[in-house]
This record gives C-alpha cells, structure tokens and sequence, in this order.
C-alpha cells in the first residue's frame, strides 16, 4: 500500500516536496516514518481534506503536511 | 518586602487633583497574582466602581508589568496595560514588546494606576521613584515619532522610553491602542481612548535602579537554555516572524477572507509574508533581553520588485512606507488584507504604518473596514449615509483611507471608530449578521472553523475575542513541544485533530490557556519556547519563592478567575460566551467543506470548560474554587 506525501512551506527544507511511502495504515504512522516535523503547528489533508493524526490511509491517497502558525 | 523581583509599591496618580502617591502592596498578592493581568483584575475588583463609564474620569489606566520585567531573562521586554474596555465593557487588557516596560520597572514601581482626568493634555514623567505631572498641549495631535522626539529632547535623555496615545486615543477611537516604543502596540480593548478620555498623551519613563534578583543562579540556566535552543524551537519565529505562515493558513482554509466569508483567498500569494521578505521588508528588530529578533521593518517608496509576479499595489506614487512605524504583523497584513479581500501587500504595510502613527489597534480596524465593505456589497450602505464612503472587497485605497479616517473620525469614520457591534446596531438592517464579534471585540486573524478549540477560546475570554488568551488547535496535531508541555501536568495528552471537540481537547485547552495567563501575568513573550518548568524556575530565582509548574498555572487561573469575577460585576452572563453564527456555517469547498462547529458541539465544549473552571451551569465561579486557588481576600 503506498501514499504520496507532500510537504509545503518550511518543511521543505527538511523534507523531500514529494515522496512515496509504503506500508503506513494512519496519517501518524506516516508522520512517524518520515520524521515528526518539528513546526509549531501541523496540519494534515489527505486527498485535500482536513484529516488527524489517527486517520487511516488508503493505497493511492495523498497526504500533504503544512506548517501552521499559532499567535501574533 | 520580602521578595525578589520587585519593589512592593505601586504608583497611583490622579490627574483630576494632581496627587502623586505610593501603595505598598502585600508579599502575598504578589506570590499569588505575579504582575500583568492578574494585578489588574485584582485593581480593577478593588478601587472601580461597578458600572463605571469606560470614557469617564472613575475609570483606571493601569501599566502593570510583572515580576520579572527587570531580570533580564530572555522575553521578559514587555509590559501589560489594563482599564475597563470602552469597546466592550469588559475587561481591558493588552500587552506589548519593545523597551518600555523594562525601563519602566527599572524606575522604582511595580505599576503604575491613573485615575481621574486632567483639565488640559499632560503626560506623566517617571524618573528613578520620582513622578511628576507636565503639561502635554504641545504633542496632542502629533504622530506617535513625533511626540517620542519631541520628549527625548524636552528631557534631555535619549534614553526616555515612551508610551503614548496616538491622534485616534485622544479621539476616542474605542479601538485605540496604546502604542510604546513607536511601533509597539499594546492593541487590543480600546486602552488608547482611556487614556484620551483622560487627557494622558503619554508616560515617559527613564529607569537606572537595579531590581533585585533573589537567586540569579536559578535564572541563569533557564535563560543559558534559551539561547541554545531558539534557533531550532523558535525557528519559524526567527526566520520569517509572524507573517512566514499566511499562505500555509490560506492551504489549509484557516485564512480569514472577506470578513470571515472565505477560508481561502485567491489573493493570497499577494499578501505573502515571506514575499515581503524579497520586497519591502527592510530590516529586522528586536525587544529587550530577546535574541529571537522577529520583529519587521518595511520601507517603500515607489520600488518595484519585477522578480515577483505577485507583488503589485495600485499605490504606487501614491503612498510611502515609512520604517520607523516598523513593519506589519501576521495579524495586521491578514486585517487588512486578506480579511479585505485586499491582496495588497504595499496597501497592508501603510495601514499598519498609520495604526502606529496615530494608535489604533489593526486587528479591530482592519475588521471593521472589513465590516464595512460586506455591509456595501450588500447594499445595506447609501452614499448619503456615509459620506460617499462606499469600500467594496479588494479596494486598497479605501481602505487606506478608511484607517485614516477612522483614525481622525473624519465623514463616516466617526462611526466606524465604534466598532462593529455598535455600527451593526446603527445601520440595522440585518447588519449584525455581518459583525464578526464577541462581547463586542472584533474576531483577530484565525480561523475558529479550522481551530475549533480557538472558537471556545474566542467565546469565554474575559476580553472578547482574542487569539492569544487561548490555544491554536494545530500546535496539538502531533507529538511536539505543544503536547509535551501539557502533558506535564496532563498525562493523557496525546495527538488531537484540530476540528475535535472533546474532552481531552478541553482538558488541554483549560491547562494551556492557564499557562496563556500566566504568561500575561508575568508578561513573558509567548514566542519564547519554554514551557512550564523553565519559568516555574525563573519564578523561583527571581523571587525566592518556590514555584512548581502547577503553582505557574493557578497564577494564570487566578487572572481569569478574577477577570471573570469583573466581567459578572459588570452584567455579561454565560449568554455572552458565544460565536457569531457565521463561524457555524461551515464553507462549502476547499479542506474544510461540510466541517462545523455545531450548536451541540459548541454548548458541550462549553460546558466541559466551566467544568473544568470550576464555574457553575451559568458560567460563574464558585466559591469553593475561589477558595482553592487561594483568592479569599483578594476580590
């Protein structure tokens, strides 16, 4: 089974823009595998819509991380 | 006294008799309430009469930093100021950076609470425990640049450190701000038209007395941890400040657009904060004691940037930009731009020059301009009633000149300085389905729709709206700093979706907004990332108390215990922790479609925080956790 994740923003400098992965059953399995972003706040889509850490994962689905911001 | 960190007196001073005295205040208010907010619930409970007109002389200004102002920890450069809100009747409270407020602490007072009002224009000057009154008729009307010059040479020391009302304070503006520093806002709840309804243009303040640390060996490693560790936990904050994230909202439908109508703005890439890193952002500053440097400074002066497609402005001859105002915050580029449908950068970064110029908060005005141009799409506005005023979405130079306006309560802006509640009223016409407010506040620049936790927050606040009294959903998505922190004193903190509602949601949330007041009672700068026992320890070395992290966050609840004790005096009820029905329709497209805040949702979340607050059904703090916290006697 395997997602494509894709990454905005400030994580690109930590991750790949776009990547394959196989094997994750959750959103937070798949988080766990690339390395847990360290921005002050995540957001998950997958297939462009809002999703959790404990959303599972579909063959095909594409799951895209975005920093978010949180004060000022 | 007996404790470190401060100097056990406050300074009042009443402008209507000219008298200057000195309170000593207990060990015991200090230990318990810290500085801040707290200090000024507790002020407020105590010496304003209930029902008192926010614009009249019974009102307090109070300028209470805290504790650690003083100590040189890192974050520790700012100050609090507090009153009766003329917006909203409620609590008035806001905080600011730059150099004021350690300044201030270092000339012998913990606050300082202004009572009464002068005859004419004055300004108080505090020097090393000395506070006299001086005549201000001079700089009323002057920019706020102006005015610090002027008073750094009438001096003679160009080390005065000033705060001051801008032209829209001395009118009355209900959203003016109190701006320090000249590019310092202390923004939200009116505070600047208290101070106009004073006749108090500034206070001036220039401090070389040395505040006493009880045991800096216990500071030393809190601060030493700070300077390793911002580069990495504070990247965000050091690369790009606030408005490095405005697109990543837009992406995820948490960018307000349109007065809230929108959560994605096509506009956006216009607004771009780090677009304004390869245009106009010509520097970067800094508060005391911070090695963080977010702060912005934006010049512009006709450039042009052909290397950015989206960087366009039909401003361009028309406006000048002038960097000594600094530069636009996240929440001021999102007010006026994309909240205006405005994609505008040139047009964001003027309007955030002129609410520093003449002192007003952007958030509010941004909105109200926002407002206001719903109110014109939907043809609830003539011509004749405004003056000829008549703002649509996406129209920067009106905009512009609607800051302005309001500013100097010019046509129509004289009824646009009141704010949306109050302008929705005047207009009728199902104009206030439109005003995006609580309690009277306008909503700041983030998305309850996405950040559902916020929404509660938006609700129950003891200002109105407000996005830092509160909690941003998305810092709780992952495990992380946010959780780990939280999870010191929670241990069932765990991932979250930003759209939950729950229980553990609103366990977080009711640890996390404690530690949100703390942080404003000790006015420590929330983009600093420690979490509880880094400053459960600087507590401690700075006052020789011993604080735990628990001890930490019943400071913060004990400020909103008695801010809510205010805000029960001054008539709100539990009816008044609301949304505007517009935050419960949920968009019809982009990542959030179809996802709502229900009324059931809503009224169950609600619940579990009075619960969690210990407040009865009816939003009202009982006795027995009054008692608990240790309050007797101190409302």
């Amino acid at each position: 089974m395997s997602v494509t994740i894709q990454v905005v923003g400030s994580l690109r400098s930590h991750f790949p823009a776009s990547s394959v992965l196989e094997g994750a059953a959750t959103v937070g399995d798949a988080i766990q595998k690339i390395g847990v972003p360290q921005s002050e706040g995540l957001a998950m889509l997958v297939n462009g819509r809002l999703a959790h850490w404990k959303t599972p994962l579909n063959d095909g689905d594409v799951l895209q991380l975005v920093p978010q911001l949180a004060g000022g | 006294m007996t404790i470190g960190g401060v100097w056990g007196k406050i300074l009042h001073v009443d402008l209507t008799s000219g008298k200057t005295w000195s309170e000593n205040l207990p060990d015991d208010v200090y230990i318990k309430l810290v500085g801040g907010r707290g200090l000024v619930a507790y002020l407020l409970l105590r010496d304003l009469p209930k029902g008192a007109d926010p614009l009249g002389p019974d009102n307090l200004m109070i300028f209470a930093p805290g504790i650690l102002q003083g100590s040189n920890l890192p974050g520790s450069g700012r100050h609090g100021i507090g009153g009766k809100s003329p917006l909203t009747g409620a609590l008035g409270s806001a905080e600011a950076g730059g150099w004021w407020g350690h300044e201030f602490k270092r000339a012998g007072y913990d606050a300082l609470v202004v009572h009464g009002k002068a005859a004419a224009p004055v300004y108080i000057w505090l020097k090393d425990g000395k506070a006299e009154i001086k005549p201000a008729k001079h700089l009323w009307g002057k920019d706020t640049a102006d005015v610090q010059i002027a008073l750094r040479d009438e001096l003679k020391d160009e080390r005065v450190r000033v705060a001051q009302i801008g032209v829209a304070g001395e009118k009355q503006v209900l959203y003016a701000c109190v701006i320090n520093d000249i590019n310092r806002a202390a923004g939200r709840t009116g505070l600047g038209a208290v101070m106009g309804s004073k006749n108090l243009k500034a206070v001036a303040v220039r401090g070389t007395m040395n505040v006493p640390v009880a045991d800096r060996a216990q500071v030393n490693p809190v601060a030493k941890w700070l300077g390793d560790n911002y580069k990495t936990l504070a990247e965000w904050a050091v690369q790009w400040g606030t408005p490095g994230g405005l697109m990543d909202l837009h992406t995820t439908s948490g960018l307000p657009t349109r007065n809230f109508n929108e959560g994605q703005f096509e506009g956006a890439p216009g607004v771009d904060g780090k677009m304004m890193h390869r245009t106009i952002l010509t520097g970067r500053d800094t508060c005391q004691v911070c090695p963080i440097t977010c702060k912005l400074v934006a010049n512009y002066n006709g450039e042009e940037f052909p290397a950015e497609p989206a960087f366009k402005t039909s401003l361009q001859g028309k406006v000048q930009v002038d960097g000594v105002y600094g530069g636009p915050e996240y929440e001021s580029i999102s007010a006026f731009g994309n909240d205006c449908g405005i994609d505008d950068l040139v047009a964001t970064a003027k309007a955030n020059e002129l609410s520093a110029r003449y002192g007003l908060d952007s958030i509010s005005t941004g909105a109200t301009i926002a407002f206001v141009m719903e109110c014109v799409e939907k043809g609830l506005l003539t011509a004749k009633q405004t003056g000829g005023y008549l703002p649509r979405f996406g129209d920067a130079a009106a905009m512009v000149e609607g800051v302005d306006m309001i500013a100097h309560r010019r046509g129509f802006g004289d009824k646009m300085a009141l704010g949306v509640k109050r302008l929705a009223k005047i207009i009728g016409k199902g104009a206030d389905q439109y005003a995006m407010e609580v309690k009277g506040q306008e909503l700041p620049m983030h998305e309850p729709r996405l950040k559902h936790a916020l929404g509660i927050g938006y609700a129950t606040a003891p200002v109105g709206a407000d996005h830092m009294m509160n909690i941003h959903d998305t810092g709780y998505t992952k495990p992380g700093r946010s959780i780990e922190r939280v999870g010191l004193v929670y241990k069932n903190a765990e991932p979250m979706a930003a759209n939950d509602l729950g229980r553990q949601k609103m366990e977080v949330f009711y640890h996390e907004v404690n530690w949100k007041h703390f942080l404003d009672c000790a006015v420590v700068c929330m983009f600093h990332p420690y979490d509880y026992t880094h400053l459960a320890a600087a507590l401690s070395g700075v006052t020789g108390h011993a604080y735990t992290p628990q001890m930490i966050l019943d400071v913060g609840e004990r400020a909103q215990q008695l801010s809510r004790l205010f805000l029960l005096r001054e008539g709100f009820t539990a009816a008044d922790d609301k949304l505007p029905k517009r935050i419960h329709q949920a968009f019809k497209t982009g990542p959030l479609a179809g996802v709502e805040i229900t009324d059931e949702m809503f009224t169950n979340a609600r619940r579990m925080l009075y619960e969690l607050m210990g407040w009865t059904a009816e939003g009202v703090p009982t006795a027995e956790r009054l008692a608990q916290l240790g309050l007797d006697g101190l409302y």
